[in-house]
């Protein structure tokens, strides 16, 4: 399939609002769209190491982390995937310039909400096309990408400049799938389930997929072709297919009856429901036979099943009375005022660490980084400019007293999906017990042991020993 | 939450809505209104033309409605349902309940052919 100048970098452009209301309105990203187990996304980038891709170039306009979470850098298909982001307010062509293809050099230029598929794949620049609009699919000269980048703001115009460019050969694929609207994305679940070979996994009878963990009443009837996720749970006399997906975790009620749906994950389907011709997400559940989207409020009936990772809880009131009374006794030092608003604004140029998941107080970070590196003085700074400013913050149950320790993103990447969680929902605090322990004291894995009881209610003992040992630090430097 | 009604004949009549929902803020006060309708007539027509968001109060009440006229052999109709809440019909399976018509006409031919043929 692949020849010997087959491109070796595909720019995958994953920051195209789907053009469609309804999908809109369900807040899914067509990229996104879980279609038989994976996003298209990820069926995009596999269809173009499969073509010989060795770097793939990911433009995202937002939800960085998702794709994060969910790509990694790449290396699971033996390739190298870098991220750029198109913010809504910048100029695409900036975006040509960090890309810096080379004029002669063959790229394929996809859309990340499509994949095309053909036996004979020609050797020079083509574009593919079907009844007159782009499928989502070229193969382009750097040249030819520069001229089209300015129309990179939206898929449509894209569309159009690719399909209008000379010198590139217009073709069909022998199969498109889509997901840039409810109704193609329907289209393209029907296509995957009747095609066997396509599947990551075997069917467990023919024509119907079911996943690990998931629990199917002996009651309930499934009618091929019908894929089924990971832990979902159907219940009995519902009824499930033809043409249907329940992505993972979903639950169908008894009585239900799921028709040409996609179910997409985490979604409750209540007693009796008849869900026809339709996506499903949580509460929302977009018709495509009336062409509207519907709110369904009464969680009988409709609900997203998982709960929030971690509630996020009030800071304990002793929290807050000991961070009062801290402050208060620290006042008197008048003169580190001046030297806070010196170290805060030294500290806003510096700004925040681009990988960083979550959002912490801008002061946190360098003090932190730099207690960690061993820095002398940091304590000190880290008293001034973080833990003696965040007490008010404390006070007002902003913030906890003792809470996670800020950690990059591949770092984070690089745990179970259990500890991924906790550094989603828990609260931040002004330390950590893991900054006590230092650079030199702790392991890895001690320190993300340390953030997960920090994510629990600390006894007022145990917080005692902790200030404690943090005024020990502060004052031994 | 204020009914309006129109009588098309001596035992018919057309009730419309006021407002674009029928849910839990106004469910009591359509009991109380309707009540007065289905009390006076032997076939209610329901406008749902104005109704955009319907919710699970909402549809238990037009339930008890039908339940009513059906306990003294009366006939309802409902038309010009919006496509939200005729999505929401379908998604509960009430479509197969209520006789639904997209006009006031059809309705009315229906309640006419039936009519004609009790005789």
């Amino acid at each position: 399939m692949t020849s010997a100048n087959a491109p070796l970098t595909a720019i995958l452009f994953a920051c195209w609002d789907s053009p469609d209301p309804m999908l809109q309105q369900l807040g899914l990203a067509p990229a996104l769209m879980p279609l038989a187990g994976k996003p298209m996304v990820q069926r995009a980038i596999e269809q173009a190491v499969g073509l010989g891709c060795r770097r793939i170039e990911l433009v995202l306009a937002g939800q960085m982390q998702a794709y994060e979470l969910l790509l990694g850098d790449g290396e699971r298909w033996g390739c190298a995937l870098n991220y750029h982001y198109l913010p809504p307010a910048s100029q695409p062509v900036q975006l040509l310039a960090r890309l810096a293809p080379e004029a002669d050099v063959l790229y394929w230029v996809v859309s990340a909400d499509s994949v095309v598929t053909e036996s004979v794949v020609p050797d020079g620049a083509c574009v593919y096309c079907d009844d007159g609009q782009w499928s989502g699919w070229a193969r382009l000269s750097g040249a030819q990408l520069g001229n089209v980048m300015h129309s990179a703001r939206q898929r449509e115009h894209f569309g159009q400049a690719v399909l209008a460019l000379a010198d590139t050969e217009q073709r069909a694929p022998q199969r498109a799938l889509h997901s840039s609207s409810a109704s193609s994305a329907l289209n393209a679940l029907q296509t995957l389930l009747a095609d066997t070979a396509a599947m990551p996994t075997r069917p467990r009878e023919p024509g119907i997929w079911i996943g690990n963990g998931s629990k199917i009443h002996p009651g309930a009837i499934l009618q091929a072709p019908v894929w089924i996720g990971q832990n979902v749970l159907v219940r009995e006399h519902a009824q499930i297919g033809p043409g249907s997906m329940l992505a993972d975790g979903c639950v169908v009620d008894q009585g239900a009856s799921v028709e040409q749906a996609i179910v997409l994950p985490g979604t409750y389907i209540g007693q009796g429901l008849h869900v026809n011709k339709a996506l499903v997400k949580g509460n929302l559940i977009a018709n495509l036979e009336h062409g509207v989207t519907i709110h369904i409020p009464d969680r009988a009936m409709l609900a997203q099943t998982q709960a929030p990772e971690l509630a996020t809880r009030a800071t304990p009131w002793t929290q807050r009375l000991i961070a009062a009374l801290l402050w208060l006794l620290f006042w008197p030092l008048a003169g580190w005022r001046h030297m806070l608003r010196q170290s805060a604004s030294e500290l806003a140029r510096t700004g925040q660490d681009p990988h960083r998941l979550r959002y912490f107080n801008v002061r946190m970070v360098p003090s932190h980084a730099a207690i960690q590196a061993g820095v002398s003085g940091a304590w000190g700074a880290h008293f001034r400019t973080t833990f003696y400013p965040g007490l008010r913050d404390v006070a007002a149950g902003k913030l906890n007293l003792v809470g996670i320790t800020p950690r990059t993103s591949e770092e984070i990447h690089a745990l179970p999906l259990y500890w991924q969680r906790i550094y989603r929902r828990g609260r931040s605090g002004l330390f950590n017990e893991t900054l006590l322990l230092g650079r030199a004291g702790a392991s890895q894995e001690m320190c993300f042991i340390g953030d997960a009881i920090a994510t629990e209610a600390l006894s007022l003992g145990r917080l005692l020993l902790l200030l404690k040992r943090y005024f020990a630090a502060v004052w031994h430097e | 939450m204020k009914l309006i009604i129109n009588p098309i004949t001596a035992t018919a009549i057309v009730v419309r809505f006021s407002k674009d929902n029928l849910d839990s803020s106004n469910v009591e006060a359509f009991r109380e209104q309707i009540k007065a309708s289905t009390d006076n007539c032997d076939a209610l027509l329901l406008d749902m033309s104005e109704l955009n968001f319907v919710d699970s109060s909402g549809l238990g009440a037009l339930l008890a409605t039908l339940r009513v006229m059906n306990a003294k052999n009366g006939q309802l109709r409902l038309f010009g349902m919006t496509r939200p809440v005729r999505a929401l019909f379908e998604l509960v399976r009430m479509h197969r309940i209520f006789l639904i018509f997209n006009t006031e006409e059809e309705a009315l031919a229906d309640l006419s052919a039936g009519e004609q043929a009790d005789k």
